[in-house]
């Protein structure tokens, strides 16, 4: 293999690892800001689903890829409100209400994609994100290609890392965020609301989620196929984990995870040593090891997982 | 304790909790019947008459005897994977992953009864099973033992173990147990003797259902019966308790994860050897979380799962024939289910309340009787004071 072509192979891989980790990138975010309220959100995947769905249905009546988006986000704030309401109100069990969530949008988007479309063979094509190239940034060698060349939604999903960031730890909407998740107790005495920012931060979750499920649909496969997430969610909520709950960590686990599954792609075609399935479970095992401290310390938000009642 | 844990270890494990309520019954009743309720109104908005809807999917499961080994074939390893997560949740841990450690079991499964399929039935299936337990238990164990030992959730650790599972079995049925021919990643058939036997004849319903039977009432037992269980249960519903009257709570939790985890690795073997005798890419999908939906339905009990269980099942084979039937998408039922799963457990959040507040009408009812009687004793003296 000459040097042209090894450079050409990691541009590409490059350039899809990237766009691989931004719907991971999108809901990973929204589970963070969940997560640090407090409130467990496993349901990233259902809601994924359900952004993928609507982003799909938005964008072909309404033709606009970007209402298509706006319809994703809706509707995984909707289904975020069901999930608030049975985790903060009603006060069941956030991980089994998570997995109610995941069955939820299965066959909630399957049922009306038949009712809308009925049964078809040939895929719903709609109006989808094509690549933006930043002018004078896209003509960089290498990182040009890497990085200035991808749909709107992508510089979207990375710019927001920083403006979480900003959120969490900058402003007092953060502080109250961080306060919730860390001592409900507390936050409330200091006149916090505590079920309500939780409340928001879940729909937060179900916004981006929803976006990061609209990308998957309307910025990479440009259809709307049933279970089309496949762990996205899982690996989302992994991030969150591995990412030790802030957008940097969080940034860097989402372009690990992305990186393994582009290589894992390639190896499919390729075919060369590492069977790709090991490349699959990588998150996942990335994660077991990151939750037993062995590298460095995960904590997480204390009163994670625990409702809050006065 | 956080005042989530302890509503939700109320309303499952406390002894009391146990007894007979007319809740016990009523919630999950009551959870279906609304589910379905909630089901018609999307049957409606597409147009379709509900009741002709749920007439196929209730009564198609009783039209013939095939149909109706079809549930029971449906409910077997549902029961099983339900009975693992019931293990774990009466310890006090969450077992998300018996999706994966069924695979674990549906793995050792298929390569011994690959290795070992000429041998005598009684022996080659012997081994399946044995190694289906091994394999599910040691996928148990590997979240018990860093749950015990680092205190990673189990609940994280599972969930990520179901995806480590699946790879494993796609890597498996891709590359070294794929079928002879190569044409489809699956693997070859087991020999014939480790099939397990039919129980009825041109049905599918298989001898899987007698273990899964067995093996609730062994779960019970052992729960309730035996000093093991009081202890398992103990550190479930009050760890700190637990560990003052001496139980090692690690050792306990780690066994539990073993146990539920060997359990829903049965339900790998009933899947094989009963139903597919060969092993293929995204066979039994979603086995592991709708035994969770039976442990939740069934008051995480053994025979509240197995009922559950057989009712899952009916929906799910009664789906493919309202599919059939009036063309509703078979997918409706897991709407249902999700719905089933919130509605019984926002009814259990509900039952303290309920029952509180019936308590408090008996003891104003009490109260107020008292009262009366005592007037009317007074109102004897005073009368008799008067005369």
């Amino acid at each position: 293999m000459n040097d042209i072509m090894n450079a050409a192979f990691i541009v590409a891989l490059l350039s899809a690892a990237l766009r691989l980790s931004v719907p991971i990138l999108f809901a990973a975010l929204g589970g963070m800001f969940s997560e640090r309220s407090g409130v467990v959100n496993i349901g990233l995947e259902g809601i994924m689903l359900t952004g993928a769905f609507a982003g799909v249905v938005g964008s072909y009546f309404t033709g606009s890829q970007w209402l298509g988006a706006l319809v994703a986000m809706l509707s995984g704030i909707a289904l975020a409100a069901l999930f608030a309401l049975i985790t903060v109100k009603v006060q069941i069990n956030q991980i089994v209400s998570g997995i109610a969530i995941n069955l939820l949008a299965v066959g909630l988007t399957s049922f009306f994609f038949r009712a809308l479309f009925g049964i078809t063979t040939t895929p719903i094509t709609v109006n989808a994100f094509s690549p933006v190239s930043l002018p004078g940034l896209s003509t960089l060698p290498f990182v040009g290609e890497v990085l200035f060349s991808q749909t709107a939604l992508v510089y979207i999903a990375f710019l927001l890392v920083p403006v979480s960031w900003f959120i969490l730890y900058k402003t007092s909407w953060g502080l109250s965020i961080r306060t919730v998740g860390e001592h409900p107790t507390a936050a409330d005495t200091v006149g916090i609301p505590v079920n309500r920012v939780r409340t928001l931060c879940v729909l937060a979750s179900g916004a981006l989620a929803g976006l990061g499920g609209a990308f998957l649909s309307l910025g990479q496969f440009n259809m709307f196929v049933d279970n089309m997430i496949s762990g996205r969610g899982f690996i989302a909520v992994a991030a969150v984990i591995f990412g030790r709950w802030n957008p940097k960590g969080i940034l860097i686990a989402s372009l690990i995870f992305g990186v393994a599954d582009a290589l894992q792609i390639r190896l499919q075609t390729a075919g060369i040593g590492i069977p790709y399935q090991f490349l699959l479970m990588f998150p996942y095992l990335l994660t077991v090891v990151a939750l037993t401290g062995i590298v460095g310390k995960t904590v997480a938000p204390k009163a994670l997982g625990k409702a809050y009642a006065k | 304790m956080s005042a989530l844990d302890k509503r939700i270890k109320d309303a499952f494990l406390k002894p009391g909790a146990r007894r007979w309520s007319v809740y016990s019954l009523l919630v999950p009743i009551v959870s279906v019947l609304l589910a379905l309720v909630l089901g018609s109104v999307l049957l409606l908005f597409i147009g379709i008459n509900p009741l002709e809807a749920y007439w196929y999917l209730i009564f198609s499961n009783f039209s013939n005897t095939y149909n109706v080994a079809e549930v029971l074939v449906k409910a077997t390893p549902i029961a099983l994977t339900g009975l693992a997560f019931t293990f774990a949740f009466r310890t006090g841990l969450f077992n998300i992953g018996g999706e994966g450690q069924m695979f674990a079991g549906a793995m050792a499964a298929v390569f011994v009864g690959l290795k070992t399929g000429h041998l005598p039935p009684f022996v080659t299936i012997g081994l399946c099973l044995a190694a289906a337990i091994v394999a599910g238990g040691i996928w148990g164990f590997i979240p018990g033992v860093l749950k015990g030992v680092f205190g990673s959730s189990e609940i994280i650790v599972t969930i990520m173990f179901n995806y480590v599972a699946v790879y494993l079995l796609s890597f498996l049925v891709d590359k070294p147990l794929r079928e002879a021919a190569g044409f489809y990643p699956q693997t070859d058939m087991i020999g014939e003797n480790a099939f397990l036997p039919f129980l009825i004849q041109n049905t599918r319903l298989h001898i899987g259902l007698v273990v899964a039977i067995i093996l609730s009432i062994l779960v019970y037992v052992v729960l309730w019966k035996t000093p093991l269980g009081f202890r398992l249960r103990a550190v479930g519903y009050n760890p700190d308790g637990a560990e003052y009257a001496g139980i090692n709570i690690r050792r306990n939790m780690i066994l539990a994860m073993v146990i539920s985890g060997a359990l829903a690795g049965v339900a790998g073997f009933t899947e094989i050897n009963g139903i597919h005798h060969r092993m293929m890419d995204n066979f039994s999908r979603n086995v592991g979380f709708d035994g969770i939906a039976a442990s939740l339905l069934g008051g995480a009990t053994p025979g509240g799962v197995f009922v559950s269980s057989i009712l899952l099942g009916m929906l799910q084979t009664g789906a493919s024939a309202m599919q059939r039937g009036v063309g509703v998408p078979a997918n409706i039922v897991s709407i249902i289910q999700a719905l089933i799963i919130i509605l019984v457990l926002a009814g259990n959040m509900m039952r303290p309340k309920l029952e509180m507040r019936l308590k408090v009408k008996r003891q104003e009812r009490e109260e107020r009787e008292e009262r009366e009687a005592r007037k009317e004793s007074q109102g004897h003296q005073e009368g008799g004071i008067d005369a």
